[in-house]
């Protein structure tokens, strides 16, 4: 395995098809592949309290279900911590040493047009690693290009 | 051996777009994937449509461009940049228009199963239009874009020489 990807998954339809598409990618470029997420709006200090720890089990079970349906075949490395989603994903991939960062994108705006995607350009900021935006599902294709070539 | 897809990597020139294009053939490499490098002029508003034959002031036509001028540079551009990477091979495609609509069009057209871009191009405003076209790519582009940030490669080949030498 050369290289490593960093996905930021949620458990939403445009996180899943980031999975997705990491997994993809992740098998075409036989590289290793970490499911990152951030439990985001825990205020320091509370991380032990009951709901903290509900939301980081959720977390956990929510991303070992997703990388149980979209991982690549050899398994997939999963990793939830607290924190703010931009800066915790620039720290995992540092800290993985990730060739490349995928994430999943929300269309909104007139047509459908305009991204909202913020942490996207956040990472762009705050990562070296290129970084990959896969379309929301309601107009991707390229992804299953990428699936039917795997 | 035959490809499997195609990755469209577009390019303007900059040195963030030249980045995009060695992260674009490494992954073309890669997955033995067809490699098609785009350029898309803007319009260039010829200034003899400004004046009647007379030398008399008449009304522009909106929206005239030059546009064997544009498309002619953009394949001077596109053959410097192709060769200067040693990617000769690579198939090259000019067009003019709004950049991120036409390759978002023109990676349908190609059937690209992923976009390559540089996180900001060249312009007198660049400051004010900071990944303008990165951001509207990803917006309406109906497969993923890979978005390179300036230095991602000079980080990659400083890691693979820590790798190489052995980290102490």
């Amino acid at each position: 395995m050369i290289g490593t990807i960093v996905c930021g998954v949620t458990d939403t339809q445009d996180g899943r098809a980031a999975a997705q598409l990491a997994g993809a990618l992740a098998e075409r470029l036989d590289m290793r592949l970490v499911y990152a997420h951030a439990v985001d709006g825990v205020s320091r200090g509370t991380e032990e309290s009951l709901t903290a720890r509900q939301r980081f089990g959720g977390a956990e079970a929510a991303l070992t279900r997703i990388a149980q349906q979209n991982g690549p075949s050899r398994g997939v490395e999963l990793r939830v911590d607290f924190g703010e989603r931009a800066q915790l994903l620039a720290q995992i991939a540092a800290e993985e040493g990730a060739d490349l960062v995928v994430l999943g994108s929300r269309a909104g705006g007139f047509r459908g047009r305009a991204l909202r995607c913020t942490l996207a350009r956040e990472l762009e900021a705050a990562t070296p690693a290129p970084v990959v935006v896969a379309p929301p599902q309601t107009r991707a294709h390229g992804e299953e290009r990428l699936e039917r070539a795997a | 051996m035959a490809t499997t897809g195609t990755i469209l990597c577009g390019v303007d020139g900059s040195e963030d777009s030249r980045e995009a294009l060695e992260v674009a053939a490494r992954l073309a490499e890669r997955l033995n994937d067809r490699l098609v490098i785009a350029y898309v002029g803007h319009p260039v508003h010829a200034p003899s449509s400004i004046f009647a034959p007379s030398g008399a002031l008449a009304p522009a036509p909106i929206g005239t461009f030059d546009v064997e001028v544009e498309l002619r540079a953009g394949e001077a551009l596109l053959d410097r940049m192709a060769s200067d990477a040693g990617l000769e091979d690579a198939e090259q495609r000019v067009l003019t228009g709004v950049t991120a609509e036409r390759l978002a069009d023109l990676a349908d057209d190609e059937a690209a199963e992923l976009i390559v871009v540089g996180s900001r191009g060249r312009g007198a405003f660049r400051s004010a239009f900071l990944g303008s076209v990165s951001n509207s790519l990803v917006g309406i582009a109906r497969c993923p874009v890979l978005v390179v940030p300036p230095g991602a490669v000079e980080t990659r080949r400083a890691s693979s020489r820590v790798t190489e030498q052995g980290a102490p």
